[in-house]
């Protein structure tokens, strides 16, 4: 059972700790680093659809993307 | 206890906002911070020192913000329109990519003096909040207008500000 002191020094040191994430809010001249594609939470999205789409057209022997009509079998 | 922990933990986080805001921002009719950079179009530094007696448009850019990229053919055509009369742009840039720096001011094919390397410390008195901001200073350095932004429907009341404090001896 946690006491009520307890209780408080948790409450306490949550709003310190949420209290300091404050301290360093993002300045406009910082914004160009958040934008790089490595600080994107998914930073591979687009490098991997091209190694997909890289990987389709060499397989399939497709000509151009996969978007466009047309193969490999030189039937259209 | 719970009350004097209580207690504790609103003071302190009372403390941490007052860090965070910024105390100090640079106002109309305050003067502007002496700031010496590098320049980044020319070898040796620029101070603010050198520009005292004419009036200065003064533009913090980054290459990877559009709107500032739209503004600089626009402070080019101001630099060249007004010299002769002391007005003269200073780009301030704040890029940490200095090559991407120097290839949108190549691309923008700009002439006016630009300035890199400006402590955050300083940059933090500016009080900027967006990209681009601009800081209209008279003959005696003084801040005339703050400008945040950059859209082609301000160019005419840019235009005014500045024509305006030219016209001022």
């Amino acid at each position: 059972m946690i006491g009520e002191t307890n209780k408080a020094l948790v409450a306490a040191t949550g709003m310190v700790l949420l209290g300091g994430c404050s301290l360093q809010p993002v300045q406009p001249w910082e914004r160009g680093d958040l934008a790089r594609d490595d600080m994107q939470w998914e930073a591979g999205l687009v490098e991997e659809a091209t190694i997909r789409d890289h990987t389709y057209t060499s397989k399939e022997a497709a000509s151009l993307s996969p978007t466009l009509g047309g193969g490999g079998c030189g039937c259209n | 206890m719970f009350r004097a922990v209580s207690h504790f933990a609103v003071l302190t986080s009372f403390l941490f906002a007052l860090v965070a805001t910024p105390a100090i921002a640079l106002e109309i009719g305050e003067v502007f911070p002496a700031v010496n950079a590098e320049r980044m179009d020319a070898d040796g530094s620029l101070g603010m020192d050198s520009l005292r007696g004419k009036v200065v448009y003064v533009d913090a850019w980054a290459s990877w913000c559009t709107p500032c990229r739209v503004a600089m053919p626009v402070l080019e055509d101001w630099h060249q329109r007004w010299a002769e009369q002391g007005f003269v742009v200073l780009g301030l840039n704040v890029d940490t990519d200095m090559k991407a720096a120097q290839v949108a001011r190549k691309r923008a094919g700009v002439t006016y003096p630009i300035i890199h390397g400006v402590p955050d410390d300083t940059l933090m008195t500016l009080g900027m909040q967006t990209m681009p901001t601009a800081w209209l200073l008279d003959r005696e350095g003084k801040v005339r207008m703050i400008h945040s932004g950059f859209r082609k429907a301000d160019i005419e009341e840019l235009e005014r500000a500045i024509t305006q404090v030219l016209e001022e001896q």
